[in-house]
């Protein structure tokens, strides 16, 4: 079975460990603006030749899209305001995948070179401090 | 009548393309939360006071502004916020006011 060793975001992310999350889940959360893009990458797999990327919305429990690709990471853009666990599986050329890796499952993720579960959270750019005149 | 000069509030978008508009946040003499009374002002840049039925239209008093972007789920960003003297009560008109000769 193929199976994917590593899976993280990009370390230029702004890194935010919320207390409850933490708490419950020990998962760290990567803060994002809407509108920003995220890249996640992960570890390639031997006798992989394709990747298939999807993200899972929390709030509302669907599946965000479905994309392949042939490189070891995905740019994901346009993402809603809203927490999301990512998930990644191998193929093969005779079209066999492996079992999804998912984000917050620190059997396959890692944050900062350690075995740690993520989720990205996308929330609203606020606007400018006002002015009143 | 008196005349009250309006005021008005102005700040730049939010980045976020899924925004669908804003709301402003009144309190006096105390930083707003998204418990404070609140106005949707809609996807607009500016306002002016009169329109945000949230400031209180009193008299000398320091009322701080909260402003939140909103998307279509009505998730709001983090508020940026505005302390600023407001006055919105004309002083008494002038009495006795009377032509005499010179």
């Amino acid at each position: 079975m193929l199976r994917l060793k590593t899976f993280l975001v990009s370390a230029a992310l702004l890194l935010i460990v919320t207390a409850a999350y933490a708490e419950q889940f020990d998962l760290v959360e990567y803060w994002k603006y809407t509108g920003e893009s995220v890249t996640v990458s992960w570890d390639p797999v031997d006798r992989a030749t394709k990747y298939e990327v999807k993200s899972h919305r929390v709030e509302s429990g669907n599946v965000v899209g479905i994309w392949e690709t042939t490189e070891t990471e995905y740019t994901f853009t346009g993402m809603k305001g809203g927490h999301y666990d990512m998930m990644v599986r191998a193929g093969d050329d005779s079209g066999t995948w492996s079992t999804w890796s998912v984000s917050i499952d620190p059997a396959v993720a890692i944050v900062d070179n350690e075995p740690r579960g993520w989720r990205l959270y996308f929330h609203i750019a606020p606007p400018s401090i006002p002015v009143i005149e | 009548m008196a005349k009250i000069i309006r005021k008005k509030i102005s700040w730049t978008p939010s980045t976020s393309p899924d925004v669908e508009g804003y709301f402003v946040y009144a309190e006096i003499g105390k930083d707003p939360d998204y418990n404070s009374p609140k106005t949707d002002v809609g996807n607009v840049t500016q306002v002016y006071t009169d329109e945000v039925s949230t400031i209180p239209q009193t008299e000398d008093v320091i009322v701080h502004i909260g402003i939140t972007a909103y998307d279509e789920m009505r998730n709001e960003s983090t508020m940026v916020v505005i302390a600023a003297p407001f006055d919105f009560v004309a002083p008494d008109a002038p009495t006795d006011v009377k032509v005499e000769d010179a």
